[in-house]
């Protein structure tokens, strides 16, 4: 279990005034006395807009950066003091397309960043050869990650964050920019980490649904500090409003969902869900224009 | 131990697979040393060097600055090498990444240092080996010398580049670095010009260049250029100059891990 | 004009914001750099212990002038190169470039724009060079006269037009460190910047013809040197303008077709 009490961070931004003037001090601060728990099996959802201190919570819980002040225990042990044996139980994955080297294949990647964990030998190949199967990467496993789409890159990022089998995972914006179908394998497949592999996850979203989707307990920042904290059901009991019956069209995404599932013959999305499926866009779809 | 020797393993292998995946960037890391080489050996061409610095023909000049340049493109690789990768990680995100695991960063350095050195230098050093050979300073009867000699190099080229790449992965425009070490290293360290034809002055700057050293000990093994140095200081020169990099490397990365714990930042100076 | 007004602009704030000096820094310290090496050659260890055969081949030069005014306009080729050369990469690299292929701008006034960008800032640097080695004893006093300054003029225009074709090749191998280091390298040993080109093996002499620089430097020391004037050397002035409208007509011809494959590449 992950517990975090009184967490407090702030930054010290040093300006300078001016060539030969001295600098001045500002201090921004970013996270204010928050205190939260990440047990294992469980999705805990960080919400809010940009600014209210996601990514500095990240950043501390993954020992990345240390807090101000406040106390972080990961399992029992104090994780601002022993930050490298912490290393070893979390990682963290983040949308986008960075944090790979682009030049190196999916395989590669995952030995490199193996190898960095003290991974080796066979007990490494293994679990590459299981992650890639698990995020669908094994058919184009020898391609250059920069023949990838933006899809495929964010499942070897999935790879890479649990190459070291993390107990606990931080997820920032993992579906960030993907498409609907991308999204949803993937978090098909945090679900599954969770609720299997007994992981540990806390997520960063800007999507509500995606919350409301995947997470256990949910906390909202606001400014720094945690202005509601609960589960679905709490959170939605705070202010007793009464259940509004709506006749609903079937929403854009649900047709667009059905259009694709015809056009596969019905067989994709199955096999999706299973997470064997082929990867979704193939290398040889995104090879113009890029660098 | 085991996890250091890893670390470096894949630092070296990732060198490889990330540096150089095509023909022709194989093909200029031998061109420009050689070409660079060839200019260098025909500025010498204007004067009348017989005799000066124990050079006596053009054979003499050539195994002077084919020991040089090998020396120099050893450890300037090192810089380049440092220079390219931290932006590109930087950019990257990957070093964020190297530093969300608890692998040694010391290993981290030093397997990046040894794995371009071997990848970068290796082609322009069999040129050099091949003038050493052509022009009989290396001869079957001191072969043996040979190991001694690439040994020499290869393990303060790996500590320089692994105090080099330790401060270019930590600053924001670290091409300055390079513009101030690539001319004086390249000038004072007697690359070209032998350190003992200089005035004093620039004797005195030559000897903060750990290649200074190298390059004397280099020289003075395989008989090159006047005799009478003295082995011994050459050999204290070097060996304090390496473990004043190895403080500078460990004392620069204990500061930037903690600068990085605080800030969030990896940018340092 | 408009267009060349903004590309200017433009260049020069991003190259201000993102590296303050260390550009020109860099390339004025590699122009120091080789002064300084057949500098401290011929000062300390030669002690100016020049060869009969350097004097023949260059009439008589002072050492120092000699390599000073070759560096520094290797300097100014380098500088003009890299920064045309670059130029379209760069918008590729940040993903500008298509922007820019959509926009009705034709390419010649953005050329022209990074041209007049970087001629200020090449010129800088070249200044630079030159005073360095007013310091270190050349005689620079001829520079200021009509025909140092038309050789000048003759050697970015020929500059220019081999960076409009070295724009290609960069944007065809999505490369510019290897190109351009191969270029400046092969330049600077074979078009006479620091040693007279006799020294070097017949075919070499032959092959550096092609490169502008080595009229270009020819030209300029003689102005300076020997103060001749220009009309002393059509032949030279000849090559500069042939070579200059060669690299001009193929470096168009070969943006031009690049163009439309890139855009294809980005869009499709």
């Amino acid at each position: 279990m992950i517990q975090a009490e009184h967490l407090s961070k702030t930054y010290v931004l040093r300006e300078r005034n001016g060539l030969f003037r001295r600098k001045s001090r500002r201090e921004v601060p970013a996270v204010k006395d928050i205190s939260l728990t990440l047990p294992p099996g469980k999705i805990v959802g960080v919400l809010g807009v940009n600014g209210a201190g996601k990514t500095t919570t990240i950043r501390m819980l993954a020992s990345l950066i240390s807090p101000t002040s406040g106390s972080l225990t990961i399992d029992g042990m104090d994780a601002v003091k022993h930050h490298l044996q912490v290393k070893q139980q979390v990682n963290v994955i983040s949308g986008g397309e960075r944090n790979l080297y682009w030049r190196l294949t999916a395989r590669e990647n995952l030995r490199y960043f193996g190898n960095l964990y003290g991974l080796s030998g066979r007990a490494l190949e293994d679990r590459i050869h299981r992650l890639l199967a698990l995020v669908g990467l094994t058919e184009v496993q020898d391609t250059p990650v920069e023949r990838y789409s933006k899809g495929m890159k964010q499942r070897l990022q999935i790879a890479r964050g649990l190459i070291n089998d993390p107990r606990y995972l931080f997820l920032d914006e993992p579906t960030l920019g993907l498409d609907i179908l991308i999204a949803k394998d993937i978090r098909a497949l945090i679900l599954r980490l969770a609720r299997e592999r007994n992981k540990g996850i806390r997520l960063t979203t800007h999507y509500i649904q995606e919350a409301e989707e995947l997470c256990d307990f949910l906390y909202v920042l606001e400014k720094g500090t945690v202005i509601a904290q609960g589960t679905k059901e709490q959170l939605r009991s705070l202010f007793q409003r009464p259940p509004k019956l709506v006749m609903q069209e079937p929403d854009l995404e649900e047709i667009l969902m059905e259009i694709l599932r015809q056009r596969a013959g019905g067989t994709a999305e199955t096999d999706r869900a299973a997470g064997s499926a082929a990867p979704g866009v193939s290398p040889e779809e995104k090879t113009g224009g890029g660098l | 131990m085991k996890n250091i020797w890893l670390v470096m393993k894949a630092e070296i292998v990732k060198q490889r697979r990330h540096d150089y995946h095509s023909y022709f960037v194989w093909f200029s890391l031998l061109l420009w040393p050689v070409l660079g080489f060839l200019e260098v050996y025909y500025t010498y061409q204007p004067f009348s060097f017989a005799g000066r610095g124990g050079i006596q023909d053009s054979q003499d000049l050539l195994a002077f600055l084919g020991t040089g340049y090998m020396g120099y493109t050893c450890f300037w690789s090192m810089v380049q090498n440092a220079w390219s990768m931290s932006w590109e990680e930087r950019q990257g995100g990957t070093l964020e990444m190297a530093f969300l695991t608890p692998a040694n960063r010391l290993a981290m350095h030093y397997g990046k240092a040894l794995g371009a050195l071997i990848q970068e230098v290796w082609m322009f050093c069999c040129f050099c080996l091949f003038i050493l050979f052509r022009t009989d300073t290396l001869r079957w009867d001191n072969l043996l010398l040979l190991p001694v000699f690439l040994g020499l190099l290869l393990l303060a080229s790996t500590v320089w580049g692994g105090m080099v790449g330790a401060l270019c992965l930590f600053s924001r425009d670290s091409s300055l670095i390079m513009d101030f070490l690539e001319t004086p290293m390249n000038l004072f360290s007697g690359t070209r010009i032998p350190v003992s034809s200089f005035p004093l002055w620039a004797r005195a700057l030559s000897l903060l260049f750990p290649l200074t050293y190298c390059l004397q000990l280099i020289r003075m093994l395989l008989h090159i250029g006047e005799p009478g140095s003295q082995m011994l200081s050459s050999f204290l020169g070097l060996g304090l100059c390496m473990a004043a990099m190895i403080g500078i490397t460990v004392w620069v990365t204990r500061r930037v891990e903690r600068h990085n714990r605080e800030t969030g930042e990896l940018n340092f100076f | 004009m408009l267009i060349v007004w903004s590309t200017y602009k433009r260049i020069r704030t991003g190259i201000l914001r993102a590296v303050p000096w260390s550009f020109m820094v860099s390339r004025v310290a590699t122009g120091v750099t080789q002064i300084l090496f057949p500098y401290f050659l011929y000062r300390y260890f030669m002690k100016g212990n020049l060869s009969p055969a350097f004097l023949r081949y260059t009439g008589g030069a002072d050492y120092i002038t000699y390599i000073v005014l070759g560096s520094a306009l290797n300097v100014l080729a380098v500088s003009t190169l890299m920064n045309v050369g670059r130029a379209l990469i760069t918008e590729l690299r940040e993903g500008t470039l298509e922007v820019l292929l959509l926009a009705p701008a034709s390419r010649g006034p953005y050329f022209a724009g990074c041209l007049w960008e970087q001629t200020a800032r090449a010129l800088l640097e070249f200044g630079a060079t030159l005073l360095v080695g007013a310091l270190l004893g050349a005689r620079l006093g001829p520079l200021f006269s009509l025909s140092a300054l038309a050789a000048i003029g003759l050697a970015i225009l020929s500059f220019f037009c081999m960076g409009l074709l070295l724009s290609g090749v960069m944007l065809r191998t999505r490369d510019t460190y290897i190109t351009q280091n191969t270029l400046f390298v092969t330049m600077s040993l074979v078009c006479g910047v620091v040693f007279p080109i006799p020294y070097l093996p017949e075919w070499v002499q032959r092959l550096a013809q092609v490169f502008p620089l080595t009229p270009a430097v020819e030209l300029f020391r003689s102005a300076v040197l020997r103060q001749e004037p220009l009309s002393a050397h059509p032949g030279w002035i000849l090559q500069i303008l042939l070579l200059s409208g060669l690299y001009l007509l193929a470096g168009v011809l070969w943006n031009r077709r690049l163009e439309k494959t890139m855009l294809e590449n980005i869009f499709g």
